[in-house]
């Protein structure tokens, strides 16, 4: 099950506005969406010097995507690989990569898990299965996602949206280039609520 | 082989091959069961450990 606490919550924004004001001196340029994730990646790399190398998986039949997107390998070396679903729209492709990106970022011993059955059981869990804690690694997909979301459609630019009378989600998902089930799930009342006391 | 015998094969090469953790992008977490996720995790590992994918690109230097 994926949990976020109020101290990690704060721990990906942060990260995220981090490195936003490091893209930005990067660009050299005004803000403007959407946000190129490519630059992103390399102004990653510079803040941590690491490697990380992106692949498409050759032989993954399509129905497999709407279960797995991708997923990144951590390695000895302090390498990354990131390996990606090979067909992934513009936007999936462009969100699962910023999400990985995060993960680098974020990356700390724990929030790893190497039992991989042990992880995809409390990934897919619908309640708590332990009683003394969050799962940690669990809680690291959340603060991937939010980070790559506030890179890709911060919570100010969702404020906008909002104070619009009407809002279609593709024209949004296009102007942005994030997956539109993202959109609507970020755009929600209930996560625009929860994320507000956290984000600028 | 069940799904998860066959995860624990793949997690095995993984960590002969230097790998210490895999973070997966589960599309729809909560609407999948585990077994659906961990077949589709050990196609994914199957292809990349057989060499079954395409550099598209690197962020930073070789190390």
């Amino acid at each position: 099950m994926r949990q976020i606490t109020g101290k990690h919550m704060n721990i990906c924004l942060n990260k995220a506005y981090e490195m936003l004001e490091k893209y930005k001196t990067w660009t050299k340029a005004i803000d403007g969406f959407p946000r190129d994730v490519d630059v992103f990646g390399n102004v990653c790399v510079r803040d941590l010097e690491v490697n990380i190398k992106v692949f498409v998986v050759d032989v993954v039949p399509e129905e497999i995507k709407e279960i797995l997107g991708g997923l990144c390998l951590v390695n000895e070396d302090g390498s990354f690989e990131i390996n990606l679903h090979p067909d992934l729209n513009e936007c999936w492709q462009r969100f699962i990569l910023c999400k990985e990106l995060f993960h680098v970022l974020l990356d700390a011993q724990e929030y790893r898990n190497m039992d991989l059955y042990a992880h995809l059981e409390q990934l897919t869990l619908l309640m708590p299965a332990d009683e003394d804690g969050i799962y940690l690694p669990g809680t690291s997909e959340l603060m991937a996602e939010i980070a790559a979301m506030e890179f890709l459609f911060p919570y100010s630019e969702r404020l906008k949206v909002k104070s619009k009378s009407t809002i279609n989600l593709l024209d949004v998902a296009t102007v942005y280039r994030v997956p539109q089930k993202f959109v609507a799930l970020y755009l929600s009342d209930a996560v625009m609520h929860f994320l507000a006391p956290f984000c600028n | 082989m069940t799904e998860k015998e066959r995860l624990e094969k793949n997690q095995e090469e993984l960590k002969k091959r230097g790998v210490k953790d895999v973070k997966f992008f589960v599309t729809n977490p909560g609407e999948t069961s585990t077994n659906k996720v961990a077949a589709a995790a050990s196609t994914f590992l199957e292809a990349i450990l057989a060499g079954k994918r395409t550099f598209k690109k690197q962020f930073g230097a070789n190390k």
